[in-house]
């Protein structure tokens, strides 16, 4: 385990909220054009951070639910910012946002869930948009999306757990379509999407939370499949799974907690992917996500499914 | 950033440095304008669809333009053109993906909009293969180019031997290659389940039992690779999958080979269990053995639960009270050089995680 610098020991919640806030700013950037076409992502990812930190009044929510139904298109998808095409990582991150600010009552919300019925096929699976990628992250993020809009009669549940299911490899692991590696983060789309579908039945919980607990590497941090490098974004896509199959306790909680800590950047604020990397809002979210699922640093408690505070989806779900 | 260094604080920027990253903002931000301007005005003249392709070359992960690229594309590759301008447009496509995905090869849009041009029945598979496995080289971990490989390979009609082959370079090269024992979990039950056909582009999940013959060559690849290296995991994991197989082998016999089975599987137990003494007994540190302390433990349970459900006492072997120490003295030292998984390890000794199917479940 990494000894943990002074100046990184504690999470530097002014600090995080500070860049955060700027990083929504800052429009004369190389960065603000590259990363123009899922910045709806960007803004679910800063925002939540933002609720968990207990910062969530630094944010002009109404400007940024103007901006979420700037994004809006006549099939009822959501782009990944005004200038792009609808789809459906797009939309979940947009009712996501709606969600935080208390504003899915802006939405027709019969016309997103008909966006995302025309994207279920046959086999149960989902594509991600009209060009007809087909992937378990777009299982998730139409349960996930229909469910939160209080309108999964929408779409075939059973059929897509069970393609969900039908991805599970032989390591308990899950991968994009059926066939394919077993991968940290497709792990949390497919395990969710069942807890969503209330199938986590159709999977082998002690294999999962077995392959998911051999992510943890000798730092402390967690990796995305066998003998690959650790990173923060797994803080949560292992976690996750793991806290709703209930085996939290099978990783070193301690470890990863001093990992994600000695991630951060004390200087200019935010969470990168290892110590002494660059920072971004992706992998700054993804660490304060996995603090927060493990009850450290006086966070608000986020929901291991829905990826939102609870608070947020006790409200709307009665969880 | 993932991989990318931190900047140094307290610097001032060097102001060349920044007039040129000024300029490269300049030219791309107006790139982007114009690209995403005339998309929305729905042009498709072949300037504009040129200066959308220099936008895919430095970005390849903005989606909209892939989706205006085929917009622009569809009717000359029905042909409204001529067959030679869709040949043409397929080959400059073909570029395009390739310089896409060498500028970043974890690109979902563009591996999405490559799969798009084979589905136009108009790419060369064979080619496709080739380029496939140059790329697979550079980074044989891709996902991304894994999950290509399957859908052509289904799509050429490719014999799943070929691509075991294939595998089996891979892990000869290194051992360490996950993703190539992944392959094999699903191409071998493909190649001997009983009807075996040509591959197909699907899933392991429910898996057709191998014969003994190959569940125990593939314990021998295994020994292979985990004698040269006891803590990678790549193969362990593969171990485990094959002693599931070989217990679902028994699981499913017939009444009248229930026997024959049993002793099969005991055979196999032993043999294994045996391995990792061997292993053990070569690696002079501990701390290198998690995985054959780990995989002895789950072979003495599996047999003592098989035991048990046959009623059948081997006077020959340790009593009950005697195996439930040792299991313990295992799971102790598994604490003690691996304690990051304490908790699993744990539950695992209390019989609260099963993780090899046990007989029976």
């Amino acid at each position: 385990m990494t000894r943990v610098p002074e100046s990184r020991r504690e999470l530097l919640i002014d600090k995080h909220a500070d860049y955060i806030y700027n990083y929504g700013q800052t429009k004369d950037s190389f960065e603000f054009y590259a990363t123009e076409h899922f910045r709806m992502s960007g803004v679910y990812w800063g925002l939540t951070a933002m609720h968990l930190l207990g910062k969530q009044h630094m944010m002009d929510t109404a400007a940024i639910t103007d901006w979420v139904l700037s994004c809006q298109h006549a099939n009822g998808g959501f782009g990944g910012s005004e200038r792009h095409d609808p789809h459906l990582l797009y939309t979940l991150s947009a009712v996501q946002i709606l969600a935080l600010c208390g504003a899915l009552n802006r939405i027709n919300k019969e016309q997103v869930t008909q966006y995302v019925r025309s994207l279920q096929q046959p086999d149960g699976s989902f594509a991600g948009d009209d060009w007809g990628e087909i992937d378990t992250r777009f299982s998730y993020c139409a349960l996930s999306c229909c469910k939160l809009l209080g309108q999964a009669q929408a779409i075939d549940v059973k059929a897509a757990a069970s393609y969900v299911a039908s991805c599970q490899n032989i390591d308990g692991g899950f991968g994009c379509t059926p066939g394919n590696e077993s991968h940290a983060g497709q792990v949390f789309t497919c395990v969710a999407a069942l807890a969503i579908a209330d199938s986590l039945h159709l999977l082998d919980k002690d294999l999962t939370s077995w392959w998911l607990c051999e992510r943890q590497t000798e730092s402390g941090g967690l990796n995305g499949r066998p003998e690959k490098l650790q990173d923060v974004c797994y803080s949560w896509w292992c976690l996750s799974a793991l806290s709703i199959l209930g085996r939290l306790s099978w990783i070193d909680q301690e470890a990863l907690a001093c990992f994600i800590l000695n991630c951060q950047d004390e200087n200019r604020g935010g969470i990168s992917d290892r110590p002494e990397d660059m920072v971004d809002v992706f992998h700054t979210f993804f660490g304060i996500a996995g603090l927060s699922l493990m009850g450290r640093c006086n966070l608000e408690a986020i929901d291991p499914v829905y990826a939102l505070p609870e608070t947020t989806t006790r409200q709307l779900l009665g969880k | 950033m993932h991989g990318r260094p931190r900047p140094p604080t307290g610097k001032p920027e060097d102001p060349e440095k920044k007039k040129a990253s000024q300029k490269r903002l300049a030219l791309f931000s107006r790139l982007c304008n114009v690209v995403l301007e005339r998309r929305a005005a729905k042009r498709y003249d072949a300037e504009s669809i040129t200066l959308a392709a220099k936008l895919l070359e430095q970005n390849p992960e903005v989606y909209t333009v892939w989706n205006y690229r085929r917009e622009a594309l569809a009717g000359t590759f029905k042909g409204d053109q001529g067959p030679e301008e869709a040949t043409k447009a397929i080959q400059f496509e073909l570029k395009l993906t390739e310089t896409a995905l060498r500028k970043n090869p974890k690109s979902y849009a563009t591996w999405h909009h490559r799969k798009w041009l084979v589905d136009q029945g108009l790419v060369p598979l064979d080619k496709e293969l080739q380029l496939l496995t140059k790329l697979q080289e550079l980074d044989p971990r891709n996902f991304h180019a894994w999950r290509y490989r399957r859908i052509v390979t289904a799509k050429a009609g490719i014999p799943p031997e070929q691509e075991e082959h294939y595998t089996m370079s891979l892990i000869n090269a290194n051992f360490s290659d996950y993703s190539a024992w992944h392959a094999r979990t699903v191409l071998l039950p493909q190649i001997h389940a009983a009807d075996s056909g040509p591959l197909k582009d699907q899933g392991s999940a429910q898996q057709e039992v191998m014969p003994s013959s190959v569940i125990e060559r593939e314990l021998d690849l295994v020994e292979q690779a985990t004698f040269t290296d006891p803590s990678d995991q790549s193969a362990w994991i593969y171990h485990r999958w094959l002693l599931s197989q070989a217990l679902q082998r028994y699981q499913e016999a017939e009444p009248q080979t229930q026997s024959t089975a049993y002793q099969e599987l005991c055979d196999l137990l032993k043999r294994e269990i045996g391995r990792c003494e061997g292993l053990l007994e070569a690696e002079a540190d501990r701390r290198n053995c998690k995985w054959p302390i780990l995989t002895m433990a789950r072979l003495l349970e599996l047999r003592d639960s098989l035991h048990a459900q046959q009623g059948a006492g081997d006077s020959k072997l340790d009593g009950p009270g005697e195996r439930k120490e040792r299991l313990k003295e295992l799971y102790k030292e598994l604490i003690e050089i691996d304690p990051l998984r304490k908790g699993y390890y744990q539950d695992a000794l209390a019989g609260n995680a099963r993780v090899l199917v046990q007989p029976g479940r």
